[in-house]
């Protein structure tokens, strides 16, 4: 029975194929990108937030809609494809490691140029174009690692850097340690360089194993015959899958990533639903290391998971107060559906019979994704705090997020349908 | 995978929850309280979702301003104070200035439950609190009452609020 349930995926066994050092590294560079992003993404909705409060309320109209334009930023990376074209995709990959890792720096020292929403923007954009060029290299690699593994590696290091955010902000009393800026006194004007100490070691760390480790991607990728690929399924499966993801970046945003929001919307304690948060992303880790996918990413097990999410999210909604911890308890078991819904989209990205090469599809994926996430994050902005402005959409926030789930979980399990019917097809 | 990495490994996925264990032991230490006095200071301010006239979410940049030698306020009341939106970088803005300036404090936030809220700090244990919506023509308003305990035989009921500029 147990052996029925366990997966085949061994860290071990992948050592043994890259190398120790050449894992860590990996390993590494990924959970640290990814924590990049999620402070870009956290620095940036702030700058755009207030240059767009600006313009609505007449200060440096001109001025504030140059800020806005940073919002080109999310769409960027769908340009990876053109700039591929120029440069080879292994030499932009690490391009974009070194200009995430320089920029994040050059953001910690804090600067007088208030540029914080170009910095962030500028990882975001860049983000996008190393995910798109990783994925691209990493699974598309000719070696014995099954690609299915290799998604495991880049869902792992997500969590791990949603698991550090949990533990900077937790530092920090729900403030980002890491997004500390200048204070007014000048004695206590320390505060802000803290996170310096920590960033400039992360950054040659970074630096250091991408110079060392990362041409190994220079080794040939898996050409699949454009013919053989059927192009109108794998745009819907990719455009389903990076939608998925768009908006899974918008729950965590707005709801999932906060502690302190559950406590709210619950009257319930902050440390609680900390710990029960980190507690959940910690089963997610061990679920998707320990079990079969096959059996994570099963329609029926989806299914269940999806439901108790979007009856925990309405049970937030409606009797959050009334039943205080039991909805802290259901949203941080929601969490665990959260991440599985992205294991699985993720996991569809390597098991359908796609061009690797294909850094476009990917890239432009991405970008689908980031819009969506913005789409779904200016409509709550609209549903709440700019509710005065349009009142028909005043109250509407909570139906907003309840709808995204809804959303979401059709996406995940839509995707595994397909790729389900795919597989009976094939046999 | 060698037997160190291991451990190493798993120390770190530990990490986050015994250190979320460790910041729960230290925010349930007792807050010092100040002695008994017939005069207080009050402050109210507007704290523009922490971000100051630069743009920048700051709260820390808030924080030194109110524990400036000339001010240190007994009592603060808060407007436009947020917690976890995308907006303002997640922060719970009236619980991580309450840990930062070692206060009691009430949150009662103004729209879907957690945005333009109001907040009420004191230096004193707030003995009771209640928000209340408050009638108006645009944006909600609400208005906290707090009962704040000076000490044995006094408490003060303290109000807070947040009303608009439209005539």
């Amino acid at each position: 029975m147990i052996n029925n349930v366990k997966s085949d995926f061994s860290f071990t066994e992948i050592e043994k194929k890259l190398g120790t050092r050449s894992l860590i590294a990996l390993v590494t560079i990924s959970v640290l990108m990814n924590l990049f992003f999620i402070q870009g993404l956290r620095g940036y909705f702030p700058g755009i937030r207030v240059a767009l409060f600006h313009v609505v309320f007449g200060q440096d109209v001109i001025m504030n809609l140059l800020v806005l334009l940073a919002l080109i930023f999310l769409i960027l990376p769908g340009l990876t494809n053109t700039i591929c074209k120029k440069i080879s995709i292994n030499r932009v990959m690490i391009f974009s490691i070194y200009i995430v890792v320089i920029v994040r720096l050059l953001w910690a020292f804090h600067l007088p140029l208030n540029l914080e929403a170009i910095y962030s923007g500028i990882i975001i954009t860049f983000y996008g174009i190393f995910m798109s060029t990783f994925l691209t290299v990493w699974i598309g690699e000719v070696d014995e690692i099954k690609s299915n593994n290799k998604v495991m590696i880049i869902i792992f290091s997500l969590i791990c850097a949603f698991l550090i955010d949990y533990l900077v902000r937790i530092i920090g009393f729900t403030l980002d340690i890491s997004l500390v800026a200048p204070g007014l006194i000048v004695d206590w004007q320390i505060t802000q360089f803290f996170w310096l100490i920590i960033q400039v070691p992360l950054s040659i760390l970074c630096i250091y194993l991408t110079r060392t480790h990362f041409p190994r991607f220079s080794k040939k990728i898996s050409e699949v015959s454009e013919k053989a690929a059927d192009k109108k399924n794998i745009s819907t499966i990719y455009s389903i899958i990076f939608a998925g993801i768009g908006i899974f970046l918008f729950l965590q945003f707005n709801l999932f990533l906060y502690p302190n929001a559950i406590a709210q919307y619950t009257e319930s304690d902050y440390f609680f639903n900390n710990i029960l948060n980190i507690v959940s992303l910690m089963i997610t880790i061990c679920a998707i290391l320990f079990i079969k996918r096959e059996v994570i990413s099963n329609k029926i097990v989806l299914g269940i998971f999806n439901g108790f999410m979007i009856i925990s999210l309405c049970l937030l909604f409606t009797l959050g107060k009334t039943l205080a911890y039991l909805a802290s308890f259901f949203i941080s078991i929601s969490l665990i559906a959260l991440y599985i819904n992205v294991y699985s989209l993720f996991i569809l990205l390597s098991e359908i019979d796609f061009k690797w090469e294909k850094v476009k599809t990917v890239s432009n994926g991405i970008t689908i994704g980031f819009l969506f996430m913005t789409l779904f994050s200016f409509l709550h902005a609209f549903t709440t705090e700019w509710a005065a402005i349009l009142a028909i959409f005043k109250d509407l926030g909570p139906l907003i997020m309840i709808l995204a789930g809804i959303i979401f979980s059709i996406l995940t399990i839509y995707g595994t349908m397909i790729k389900l019917n795919r597989e009976v097809s094939e046999i | 995978m060698k037997k160190e990495y291991k451990i190493i490994f798993t120390c770190l996925f530990f990490t986050p929850l015994i250190v979320s264990f460790i910041m729960y032991g230290i925010s349930e230490i007792p807050i010092e309280r100040p002695p008994s006095k017939n005069q207080f200071k009050f402050m109210t301010y507007n704290i523009h979702f922490g971000q100051g006239m630069d743009d920048l979410v700051n709260l820390e940049r808030l924080a030194q301003n109110i524990l400036s030698e000339d001010i240190d306020p007994d009592i603060i009341g808060l407007q436009e104070v947020e917690n976890g939106r995308i907006t303002s970088q997640g922060i719970d803005m009236a619980f991580w200035l309450a840990k930062r300036l070692n206060m009691y404090y009430y949150y009662y936030p103004a729209i879907n439950e957690h945005a333009y809220g109001l907040a009420l700090l004191s230096k004193y244990p707030i003995k009771s609190a209640k928000g209340y919506q408050i009638p108006s023509i645009s944006l909600e308003r609400v208005l906290i009452h707090g009962v704040i305990e000076i000490n044995e035989t006094l408490d003060l009921d303290v109000f807070v609020t947040h009303l608009g500029l439209l005539e």
